[in-house]
């Protein structure tokens, strides 16, 4: 399967946390590079390059959700019992699954990147356009607070 | 909960999720695939007058620019070329080195062959005999820079043994032996387009 | 001994010499042979071609003999080395592909005939090339070849009708119409490579009007130091349509 797009559907996923989005902005992210390519230099790497498109398209349909709220929500994963949802592999992923939609964008997005992607702090700096010292706190923020969540969430799970 | 559990968990969640995708995925990119299709221009032997795509351009700055504005089927080729790997032979790649002369030209050759493991060029420039091109970075972008002297250059790519010949830079295609190949004019001051 | 003693004798004598021409001339042709026949040409890749005739050698019905005659005949001809390299390296190269070169040495002969007449092949030999890299099947290959080469012939006569002819290396220009032999060789590669090319991408002979436009932007697109432009008017104004017309219909006749 080409690396590129399941790449690109997985940072839009972990993005968005929501299936039908991540998809509909896969495909623009592609179009968008494709009428973009003039802007795209070779020494480069165009895998940088299309992910910030994609982070990008991102962010924006993110705004546009905080400010134009549907009453019908939107099919979020895990949780519910809308039939869009993702069977967890196990109960601890599913939790790991709520956090993360709780989670705020800024510490979700270079989360994502890191352990999805599996890119460096650099490159993770040069897609979200923040320093690269901000990225090492913002991970390191994040999973403390993935971690709390899914404490959280044992916990209330436990004492039912 | 340990640090280094949550990076697991957290990898293992993310890849689950995608996985899970999968079957759509295949639609979504043929969805891609299709929309892009629609918008390269169309290219037919039988419109051969009109295929002639890109003047040349000489000097390294100048294929550059002339590769950002024609190439916009980059994209399109990379996962044409990633989907379509059925079959194919294996070529036995031996190395072809052109020798630069004062009045040569670095012409650049680029394939955006996003998945593949080995990418060459073949044509009259070395008897047909692979030249590599090489991904430095590993971004799926292949490259060679290769002296030619004025003239006219047959020429086509062969990608992990699939043959390729429809180089989107290419200022004309042939097809002949019932294939495509690329043509490149390396230019000497009378371009005469 | 009696008449009929004799007789069989004779035959018993014939057979036996045509048994050992047959099966102990090919018995007898090996490496070294080749090894000897090639040093008889100024070849730059010697070894490589050695080295795919020595895998030939171990191919069932590998055509030793017609294969060393071409070699030999390749030696006597007065031609620039690097054509007759040219001829063997496509042969080399079809060996190392492990193809065989039964079909492809009738072609070889025909390339050998071809610049025995002075006529340039290069061009042709690179297409064959192209075949081979691609591995489309000998048959195809071949009738390549035969086209392209009647071709050449076809589009230098043409320039011949049409006054325009091939001066001899090293004299200079005594008329307008005499060009030297490698610009007048590149003019003819040139025309006959974009017919070949036309042809065999399916255009129709009948279409004058576009042969003529193909060959004319092929000219002109050309940099100057490969055809000069006075050249290129030269051939453009002498030729129309329906001599590329008549060129394309004899090829394919």
């Amino acid at each position: 399967m080409s690396r590129y797009k399941d790449a690109v559907y997985g940072l839009c996923l972990g993005f968005l946390r929501n299936r039908a989005d991540a998809e509909d902005l896969t495909h623009d992210a592609f179009i968008r590079a494709y009428d973009n390519l003039r802007r795209y230099h070779l020494d480069k790497r165009f895998s940088t390059w299309i992910f910030t498109i994609a982070a990008n398209l991102c962010r924006n349909r993110l705004r546009y959700r905080r400010n134009h709220p549907v009453v019908e929500p939107p099919t979020h994963l895990a949780g519910g019992t809308d039939p869009a949802n993702i069977i967890a592999k196990e109960d601890r992923q599913k939790r790991v699954q709520d956090s993360l939609n709780s989670l705020p964008y800024a510490y979700r997005a270079p989360l994502v990147l890191r352990f999805y992607n599996d890119l460096s702090y650099r490159e993770i700096g040069e897609i979200l356009a923040i320093p690269e010292g901000t990225v090492k706190t913002r991970i390191h923020r994040a999973k403390a607070m993935l971690k709390g969540l899914i404490e959280k969430d044992v916990m209330q799970h436990e004492t039912g | 909960m340990r640090p280094d559990e949550i990076e697991e968990v957290l990898r293992d969640t993310l890849r689950h999720e995608v996985a899970e995708a999968t079957p759509r995925l295949a639609d979504l990119e043929e969805r891609i695939v299709a929309e892009l299709g629609d918008r390269l221009p169309r290219l037919r032997f039988v419109d051969w007058m009109r295929s002639l795509v890109a003047s040349t351009q000489s000097g390294r700055v100048g294929q550059l620019a002339v590769l950002g504005a024609t190439a916009a089927v980059f994209l399109i080729v990379g996962m044409v070329i990633t989907q379509d790997r059925s079959g194919g032979s294996i070529l036995t790649p031996t190395f072809a080195p052109t020798v630069a002369s004062h009045t040569s030209q670095e012409v650049l050759f680029v394939v955006p062959a996003l998945d593949a493991e080995r990418v060459a060029v073949v044509g009259d420039f070395n008897a047909w005999e692979e030249t590599p091109l090489s991904d430095e970075n590993e971004d799926g972008i292949w490259t060679a820079s290769i002296p030619l002297d004025p003239g006219r250059y047959e020429y086509a790519f062969v990608i992990d043994g699939r043959w390729w010949g429809q180089d989107p830079s290419a200022d004309e295609y042939v097809r002949t032996f019932g294939q495509y190949s690329s043509v490149r004019y390396v230019g000497g001051g009378g371009d005469g387009v | 001994m009696t008449r009929n003693g004799r007789r069989f004798w004779q035959i018993g004598v014939l057979l036996a010499v045509l048994i050992v021409t047959t099966f102990g001339t090919a018995a007898a042709l090996s490496r070294a042979d080749f090894d000897h026949a090639l040093d008889a040409i100024p070849l730059t890749s010697h070894d490589r071609i050695l080295a795919a005739i020595d895998l030939g050698l171990s191919q069932a019905g590998f055509p030793a003999n017609e294969l060393l005659s071409l070699i030999q005949r390749l030696a006597l001809i007065a031609a620039p080395a690097e054509e007759k390299e040219a001829i063997l390296l496509m042969l080399a190269r079809a060996l190392e592909q492990g193809l065989s070169i039964d079909g492809l040495l009738p072609a070889g002969s025909a390339l050998a005939s071809a610049i025995e007449e002075g006529l340039p092949i290069e061009g042709v030999v690179l297409e064959a090339l192209k075949g081979i890299a691609q591995r489309s099947p000998t048959s195809v290959i071949v009738a390549g070849i035969t086209q392209r080469l009647t071709l050449l012939r076809e589009v230098r006569d043409l320039l011949f009708a049409r006054q325009i002819f091939r001066a001899s290396v090293g004299t200079s220009q005594s008329s307008p119409t005499a060009l030297p032999a490698t610009r007048f060789d590149e003019l003819v590669v040139q025309i006959a490579d974009a017919v070949s090319d036309y042809l065999e991408g399916g255009g129709s002979p009948f279409d004058g009007a576009a042969l003529y436009e193909l060959v004319a932007v092929r000219l002109r697109r050309l940099p100057e130091s490969v055809v000069r432009p006075e050249d290129v008017d030269l051939v453009l104004d002498r030729i129309g349509p329906p001599d590329l017309t008549e060129i394309a219909l004899n090829v394919l006749s």
